[in-house]
Formats: C-alpha cells, sequence, structure tokens
C-alpha cells in the first residue's frame, strides 16, 4: 500500500462534539454582532462573557467550558487588535500600565480575569526601571544588526574597486565577442556546460579567496555548521555575461536581471531579506557596479548576505524571562528566541505569529515615527526599536525601498 | 467535506456583510479547523480557541483580505497554522522548548474503539501503530506535511499557501516525506522486538511537530 494511504488509514479520529462546537460558533457571532473591540485595556467583552455564563449557567458541572468562554471572549479582544495591525490605532500600546488600568464592570468579567491572566491590568506595574532598559536592549540589537549589514555591502563595494575585479570586467574575451547578436537562448545553450568568460578559473578562485573563512558564527553550533557568510559571489561584464563565480550559476546572461539593471543604473542593488528556499535560510542580494577610475561602468557585482546572523544576535540578549524577536520592515520575521527561530522567514505582518504586544509595538513603530519606546501589554513589557524608518535604513544614496528591521525586547514586566 | 466554490461563494457573501452566510461558512469549514488544531495541540480546549479566533480573524480581515487570489479554505488553514505557531511560542517561553503535539488521551480512547470496526485484525493493527511510529520518527516538517496532506485533507494549493511555497515544492516534499514514511516503517517492521519510542496517539507520550 502507498505510504500516503497507510498514513490515512493511520489517521486518529478526532471528535468534536456538536455542544462544543455550537459553543465556539455562539462566542464567535456573538463577537462579530457585536460592536468593534476598541482597545486591549478594556476588559473581555462583558456581554459576550455574560452570553457565554448564561448558556452554561444551567449546568454547573461544566467548568471547563465555563473557562473557555472566558478564555475566548479576551481572545476575541485580542485577534481583532493584531488583525491588520490597524484597527487599533498605536495609542492601544500602552505607554505605562496605569493607561491600561480598567475598573472592573461587574463580578462575572472580574472571575474571567483568573483564567485569562488580567490580573496585572487592574494593578500598578512600576516599568520605570525595566521598560527603558527593555528598549535600551532592543536598541543594541538592533544596532549590532544594522552595523553588521553595513559591514557586508562595505565589502562588496570594496570588492567593486579590488584591481582584479576591474581588470577582469575590462578584459577582453573571445567568446564574449563570438556571441555578439546571439539571443539569450542560444547564449544561455552555448555556455550552459560552463557559466563564464574567464577559462583561466582566476576570477572564480579570486572571489573565493575573498570570502575564504568567513562563516557566521553560532553560539550553540556544533563546530562546522557555520554557514557562510556571503551565499554566493559572481560578476559580470558590461552585457551582463558571468566572468567568475564561486559556485554555480543558474544563468549565464544576468543582464536580464532586475539587480543587474538596477545596479548597473543607479550603482547599487540591495533586495529584501527573502527566504532562500533551496539554502533554507534568510538572505538579502546585494549587487555592485564595478567602475573604472573614472567611473565608467564595467559590469556588476553581486552576493547574497546570509541573513542568519540575526539569530546569533537575539541569542545573545534572550534570557529565561526575556525573549527578543526581529521582524523586517516587509514582515519577514528575521529572529524568534522563544521559539528557537523555528519560524524564521515566514510573514508575520499578514498573520498572527506576532504575540499581541508585538503587534502593537509594531503598529506603534509604524506610526507614531519613535525609534525606540516600551510598552506594556498584560504581564509582558515590550520594549522595541526600529531603523530610521521602518521602510528604509536611508542606505546611502539608494532610491526606493530599502531593508529595515524592527527588533522587540519582551519579558514579564515585574522583573 | 465541504466544495470550495461552495465556501468561497459563502466567503463572498460574508465579506459583503452576510452574517448568516458567514454562519453557513462555520458550520462548514470549524470542524476541519478544529481537527488541523487538535493534531497539532495538546487539549480540546486550546484547539477551541484556535477554531475561534481563526473565524474572528477571517470576519476581521473580510474587507482587507491579504490574499485575494486563494481559496478561503486556504486561507483559514494558513490562519489557524500560525495561530498554532503562536502558541507552541507561547509553549516555549514558558518552558525553552517547542510544545509538541500531545497524544490525546481522547484520540487514543477513539482509536482504540474504532479498531475493532476499522482495524480486523492484530496484524493491522500494529500495522497502523507502526505507521504512527513511523510518523513520529520523521524530521517535523515532513511530518507536518504528510499530516496536511493525510490527516487534514488538504489540497496542494491549500499546502503551498499554509507553507508559503510554490506548489511543485509541496509536490516534491510530500514525495520525499513519504518515500522516507515509508523507509521508516520497513525499518520498524524489521526491529525484533518491536519499537522502543513514542507511539503517537500513546497518552504517555508527544507527538513532534515543528
Amino acid at each position: 500500500m502507498d505510504s500516503l494511504n497507510e498514513l490515512r488509514a493511520a489517521r486518529p479520529r478526532i471528535a468534536w462534539s456538536s455542544t462544543r462546537q455550537s459553543h465556539v460558533k455562539e462566542i464567535v457571532m456573538t463577537q462579530i454582532d457585536s460592536p468593534e473591540p476598541k482597545a486591549p485595556s478594556a476588559r473581555p467583552q462583558s456581554n459576550s462573557t455574560r452570553v457565554a455564563e448564561n448558556s452554561y449557567q444551567n449546568n454547573p458541572d461544566d467548568r471547563d467550558r465555563r473557562s473557555s468562554s472566558r478564555r475566548l471572549a479576551f481572545l476575541a479582544v485580542a485577534a481583532s487588535i493584531v488583525v491588520g495591525f490597524g484597527l487599533v490605532g498605536a495609542s492601544t500600546f500602552n505607554r505605562t500600565a496605569s493607561n491600561q488600568t480598567a475598573q472592573p464592570d461587574n463580578e462575572q468579567t472580574d472571575t474571567a480575569s483568573d483564567d485569562v491572566g488580567l490580573d496585572s491590568s487592574t494593578a500598578e506595574i512600576d516599568d520605570t526601571a525595566t521598560g527603558p532598559r527593555r528598549a535600551e536592549q532592543a536598541e543594541v540589537v538592533l544596532g549590532k544588526m544594522s552595523d553588521y549589514f553595513d559591514e557586508r555591502v562595505n565589502d562588496v563595494i570594496d570588492w567593486s574597486r579590488t584591481s582584479e575585479i576591474r581588470q577582469a570586467a575590462d578584459a577582453n574575451y573571445p567568446q564574449a565577442e563570438e556571441i555578439q547578436g546571439m539571443s539569450i537562448v542560444e547564449i544561455e545553450s552555448r555556455f550552459a556546460s560552463n557559466k563564464t568568460l574567464d577559462l583561466s578559473g582566476q576570477s572564480s578562485a579570486f572571489l573565493l579567496s575573498l570570502i575564504e573563512g568567513q562563516t557566521i558564527p553560532r553560539l550553540n553550533g556544533e563546530p562546522g555548521e557555520e554557514p557562510p557568510v556571503y551565499a554566493e559571489v559572481f560578476f559580470t561584464e558590461k552585457n551582463g555575461y558571468v566572468i567568475g563565480a564561486t559556485g554555480d550559476t543558474s544563468d549565464f546572461v544576468q543582464s536580464d536581471e532586475e539587480w543587474w539593471t538596477v545596479a548597473m543604473n543607479d550603482g547599487i542593488f540591495i533586495g529584501n531579506l527573502d527566504f532562500d528556499e533551496s539554502a533554507g535560510v534568510l538572505a538579502i542580494d546585494v549587487a555592485v557596479r564595478i567602475d573604472d577610475e573614472n567611473g565608467q561602468p564595467l559590469g556588476v557585482i553581486k552576493t547574497s548576505i546570509d541573513g542568519s546572523i540575526f539569530a546569533s544576535f537575539a541569542d545573545e540578549f534572550a534570557t529565561e524571562d526575556v525573549d527578543v524577536l526581529a521582524v523586517s520592515a516587509t514582515g519577514v520575521l528575521l529572529a524568534d528566541t522563544a521559539s528557537d527561530h523555528q519560524f524564521v522567514g515566514q510573514d508575520a505582518s499578514m498573520q498572527p505569529i506576532l504575540d499581541v504586544a508585538q503587534g502593537m509595538a509594531f503598529n506603534a513603530a509604524k506610526s507614531d515615527g519613535k525609534r525606540s519606546d516600551f510598552g506594556t501589554f498584560e504581564k509582558s513589557l515590550t520594549g522595541y526599536a526600529t531603523t530610521p524608518d521602518p521602510r528604509s535604513l536611508q542606505y546611502r544614496d539608494v532610491v526606493g525601498e530599502q531593508p529595515g528591521w524592527l527588533v522587540f525586547v519582551e519579558g514579564p514586566a515585574e522583573s | 467535506m465541504a466544495g470550495g466554490k461552495y465556501l468561497d461563494e459563502l466567503w463572498a457573501r460574508s465579506a459583503a456583510g452576510d452574517v448568516e452566510s458567514f454562519n453557513t461558512l462555520f458550520d462548514e469549514l470549524s470542524a476541519d479547523i478544529f481537527r488541523f488544531a487538535r493534531y497539532r495541540l495538546t487539549s480540546d480546549s486550546e484547539a477551541d480557541d484556535v477554531v475561534a479566533e481563526t473565524f474572528l480573524y477571517l470576519w476581521k480581515g473580510r474587507v482587507e483580505r491579504p490574499d485575494n487570489d486563494v481559496s478561503v479554505r486556504a486561507w483559514a488553514f494558513g490562519i489557524a497554522s500560525n495561530l498554532v505557531k503562536r502558541r507552541w511560542r507561547s509553549g516555549a517561553r514558558a518552558d525553552r522548548a517547542l510544545t509538541r503535539l500531545s497524544a490525546f488521551t481522547e484520540i487514543e480512547r477513539i482509536s482504540a474503539d474504532e479498531a475493532s470496526d476499522l482495524v480486523s485484525s492484530i496484524e493491522s493493527r500494529a500495522r497502523v501503530r507502526n505507521v504512527r511510529i513511523a510518523l513520529d520518527r520523521l524530521p517535523p516538517a515532513m511530518t507536518d506535511i504528510l499530516v496536511m496532506r493525510a490527516w487534514d485533507e488538504m489540497e496542494y494549493g491549500e499546502i503551498a499557501y499554509v507553507l508559503d511555497c510554490p506548489i511543485g515544492t509541496v509536490r516534491s516534499r510530500l514525495a520525499r516525506a513519504r518515500d522516507r514514511l515509508k523507509t521508516e516503517i520497513s525499518k520498524i517492521e524489521r526491529e525484533p522486538n518491536g519499537h522502543t519510542g513514542h507511539v503517537p496517539g500513546d497518552s504517555s507520550n508527544t507527538m513532534r511537530f515543528p
């Protein structure tokens, strides 16, 4: 039998009782019929809690379901906060705990707080020391990430100015003349077995010498497991034909790639942080135009910078109680110590990967223009820091959106 | 399982503000979401929460839906998947380790009951047990995609949406996972004294998920 069919046959049967299903449905439909919840500082929607209570009040043995009612009512409010990070303004990420203090409106909701952990919302939390410290820690992690990235981009710029690269890009290659006037398909076919112009291999060897031994340290990694800082490096001459590469490139002709045209026109291209499926790592494409001493374009050098070091930066600051999470400006999860970085590379902005507090911090960072701040939600206190503009590092004179990131440091408010 | 087109029609009406259609959509889809969550979380209560949150997200997101080109079923699975992950993260914060799927007692009890109906021989029962053991020995990502396909009955496109990868990648990953599962089953069957590891569905153990 096919293994998938065997697996189907081995499927555990799950029973969701109609009573339970109806109960959950009642909670959902009550919530969507209610006016939009306005702020997390409010108690769980008392109306829905009462409805849920009433639906079970004749069944005193069903304590589990009553507890579930309260929790679901709270989750409904929380869900409405995080969706799109836009339904509730930045002001809901409370700057101080006193702002989120809410008065219990009846005995039932007071009891509900026992189940959902709302007790702290009625107490004054002394965040005067811990809050700024969390924000400062977020700034430090953010600074390390930005400095690291800046250094790597400078590396590529330096490479583009080496005499070896310039000479190789400016050299005359007989094969390049032979393929003039041919279509890209024909050229690719001709260079299918060796996708470089420099048949001596010297250019590729030089590139390898530039990146040799550069690996990303792992705090808890086994020796030999460190990934390379640069996933690959290669460069082209002015027509986009590859001259040398540290590994196999997918194509010989690169002039039809966006990074190539942008770099040739603007001098530099910096891509978004993206998850490289084949390598299983986060990477940022960086391409720099190779100019001669007079500023005349000779070609383009391109590399992919491995972004997994962000996880190491986050690990340095995480403790037993405090977690560090980083998200790119485009919403890609860069580091998450709480899950040992299991979900890195996933979209955190459109789906509820972020915790409620982090979601609100994300919203606050995007809307209030502050580069660093902190706030409380429930029992957690979150400090955050962002690049100058979450949408941009404003890297040199590069036009358009550039990578940016936000760092959250989250932990208990009372520590 | 309700047809995707029917669900999408319900969703279209829901998105226009028709609460009754959303009510029907809940009836048609919620059990699938519950099972998806229940396979991956430790209790019925948690799975209940995921269902409720998923539908609230759907409702709240009806105006500015991020992915209009995918079915509502795939979108709902995507939301539920992320909610499950968020719970794993919360679990990790508590004990510095990912929460793993509990081999819940209720499932085991039901499985035992159904054994007399569905698994009529000792050999077949052993085979089911071996398949579950083999599943648990796979890398978590392989376990997840196999469960999505075989237990959650998700289409390739739905899995691709949830995993955020092309359908071709889903096919190749599934093929590798199936081969690996087959290999593991063979290994277990060759083990002289049976397995010594965890049995998914055994309440004393837990099942690994990413």
